[in-house]
């Protein structure tokens, strides 16, 4: 049983270790960890060579500002703040890219508070009929056109499967907003799927 | 009576069981009787559904070994403590 924890040190024995200039120890973190931060990076910036030098810059952050982590959240979270923040930069850093404006997305209702147009429900087709290429696209197009703040929530939630207040502290930001903003994502990207899928019903 | 723009507004809420009962009563009451609203959050939760579904989950292969090389290259000239 001690053997069996040594070989599989928790993220706090290995922070402490690295903490000292342990390079073992940021070698098993970087193990650890790698893939998620590429993943995570990959889902924001949805390029491979962006996700890549993500990745990197979080693993030097990571060896050069060990110290400054408290240790008051989790590893994971602190890691996935800085790999949000550098993911966040390279979005930032795009220019030429147009986003959704994202308040005037959304369901259109009539001054009664009735919707304004049919709901028709598309969500009892199968998934690999709900999600062939071509609509697989249109998803990814509108996830690419959200504004990165949003992006990011979107992301950690909905891909991750953070929780609210955990999504709060990575991005220093309320869990009011992070609720706020994701709730405006996912009600423009539900927008751009019903669009999409209604026409595609129109025209058969 | 909640209107529909409301219920929209708390669907969030509603799904992950976050409402105060009373407004999660009002909400079914609206929802057993309004198809748009009822389909409406048939979608809403598909759409997250989706969102999982187009995210990547691959990781190149190499990966691993040029992360390692990149970091050994940058990080020996850094002296250890």
């Amino acid at each position: 049983m001690a053997r069996h924890l040594e070989a599989h040190p928790g993220d706090a024995e290995l922070v402490e270790r690295l903490k000292t200039g342990d390079r073992e120890a940021f070698g098993a973190l970087l193990r650890r960890y790698q893939g998620k931060v590429y993943r995570l990076a990959m889902n924001m910036t949805r390029s491979p060579q962006d996700a890549e030098e993500v990745t990197q810059d979080v693993f030097l952050a990571v060896y050069r500002k060990i110290g400054d982590f408290d240790g008051r959240a989790a590893f994971s979270t602190w890691l996935y703040r800085v790999a949000s923040n550098a993911a966040l930069m390279k979005l930032r850093g795009r220019r030429s890219e147009p986003h959704l404006s994202i308040e005037e997305e959304g369901p259109a209702f009539a001054p009664d508070g009735h919707f304004a147009r049919p709901v028709a429900d598309w969500s009892e087709l199968p998934e690999d009929q709900l999600l062939s290429a071509e609509r697989r696209r249109v998803l990814e197009q509108a996830i690419d056109a959200l504004p990165p703040d949003y992006k990011a929530v979107v992301v950690l939630r909905d891909v991750e499967g953070l929780s609210n207040p955990e999504v709060a502290e990575i991005l220093g930001a309320t869990v009011l907003a992070v609720k706020s903003r994701l709730h405006r994502a996912r009600l423009a990207l539900r927008e751009r799927l019903a669009a999409y899928l209604e026409a595609g019903r129109a025209r058969a | 009576m909640m209107s529909c723009k409301e219920l929209v507004d708390l669907m969030a809420d509603y799904l992950e069981g976050q409402l105060e009962p009373d407004a999660a009563r009002d909400l079914d009451r609206h929802l057993a009787d309004c198809p748009p609203c009822l389909n409406f959050l048939k979608t809403y939760r598909a759409t997250t559904r989706l969102i999982r579904g187009v995210a990547c989950e691959e990781i190149p292969p190499e990966l691993g070994e040029r992360l390692e090389r990149f970091l050994r290259e940058r990080l020996g000239k850094i002296p250890t403590q």
